[in-house]
């Protein structure tokens, strides 16, 4: 299980270890993401491509924050896998 | 004499383990009580979590509610100024809970934050998983507002406590009603001044960053 801290913007493993901030100093928005793939956004603000966590499970998960950390994500908080704290 | 020194070392020796379990027993009651702190276990009433507007309710007069027939029938009675309302519950209104099992004694206890889980899990083990409930006991289908004496048209009053279950906001899956409210007396209603949160069951909030 993941766990999000909607107070803080933290995502932490099952350890309850940081695992990033999720954090947009542009505020976007769901609704400023366009759908390119079935598994990425691109945001019109910055054009950069946010990875959709919706349809990723734990491992994929952990793996994709490990590799990129610094990588922008979307999910929401009925996702099956990431709990809100 | 040498009995006695046996008896000593016995008495002191069993002073000392007295010691262990009292520290023992300190650290766990500690413990039990901030598990305690974070769970009500005799909550199915009203939730105590209530939201009110951050307005200074000093400033206006207040509007008394009263939930039982007994209450309003002796308002009536003495003649007050009252509206009677139907209550209608809105089941959106929900408290997270989910329950535990103390592994030494059974009892059975609530937890109403997910972040609690991590606190108990060493002394309480988990018997039901997070779900909600509907947390609101109505002693009957009828409430009443009382107003105060001589109360004038279009004048703003606060109300103490809602009749209208309003939703406000939500944290993890609990939804809080709007507790308390301005309202603007009609003449024969008041209108609330609030501005209704669109919180639902399905409500899906989404995080990006």
């Amino acid at each position: 299980m993941i766990y999000f801290n909607q107070r803080s913007g933290e995502l932490m493993n099952n350890q309850l270890d940081f695992v990033k901030q999720v954090h947009c100093p542009k505020k976007v928005s769901k609704d400023d993401l366009v759908s390119t793939t079935q598994q990425n956004f691109l945001c019109t603000q910055c054009e950069k491509t946010i990875h959709n966590l919706d349809i990723l499970d734990e491992n994929e998960i952990t793996q994709l924050l490990k590799k990129e950390p610094k990588v922008c994500v979307s999910f929401s908080s009925n996702h099956p896998n990431i709990k809100t704290l | 004499m040498r009995e006695f020194f046996i008896e000593s070392s016995q008495h002191k020796n069993l002073m000392k383990l007295v010691r262990i379990l009292s520290d023992v027993y300190c650290y766990y009651k500690r413990k039990i009580s901030y598990f305690i702190d974070s769970v009500d276990a005799t909550d199915f009433t009203q939730p105590k979590e209530q939201f009110t507007i951050d307005i200074d309710s000093k400033e206006y007069k207040i509007v008394k509610t009263l939930r039982s027939l007994d209450a309003i029938n002796a308002a009536l009675v003495r003649r007050e100024p009252v509206i009677i309302k139907q209550i209608q519950p809105n089941y959106d209104i929900r408290k997270q809970y989910a329950v535990y099992r103390h592994k030494i004694k059974g009892t059975l206890h609530f937890v109403h934050d997910f972040r609690s889980e991590f606190e108990v899990e060493d002394l309480y083990e988990q018997v039901f998983d997070f779900s909600t409930y509907y947390p609101m006991v109505h002693s009957g289908p009828l409430a009443a507002y009382v107003l105060p004496p001589f109360a004038k048209k279009g004048e703003k009053y606060w109300i103490e406590d809602l009749i209208e279950e309003v939703l406000d906001y939500h944290h993890q899956m609990s939804t809080y009603r709007v507790s308390s409210c301005l309202a603007t007396f009609t003449g024969d209603d008041l209108v609330l001044d609030i501005e209704t949160k669109n919180v639902t069951r399905d409500t899906i909030t989404h995080a990006v960053g």
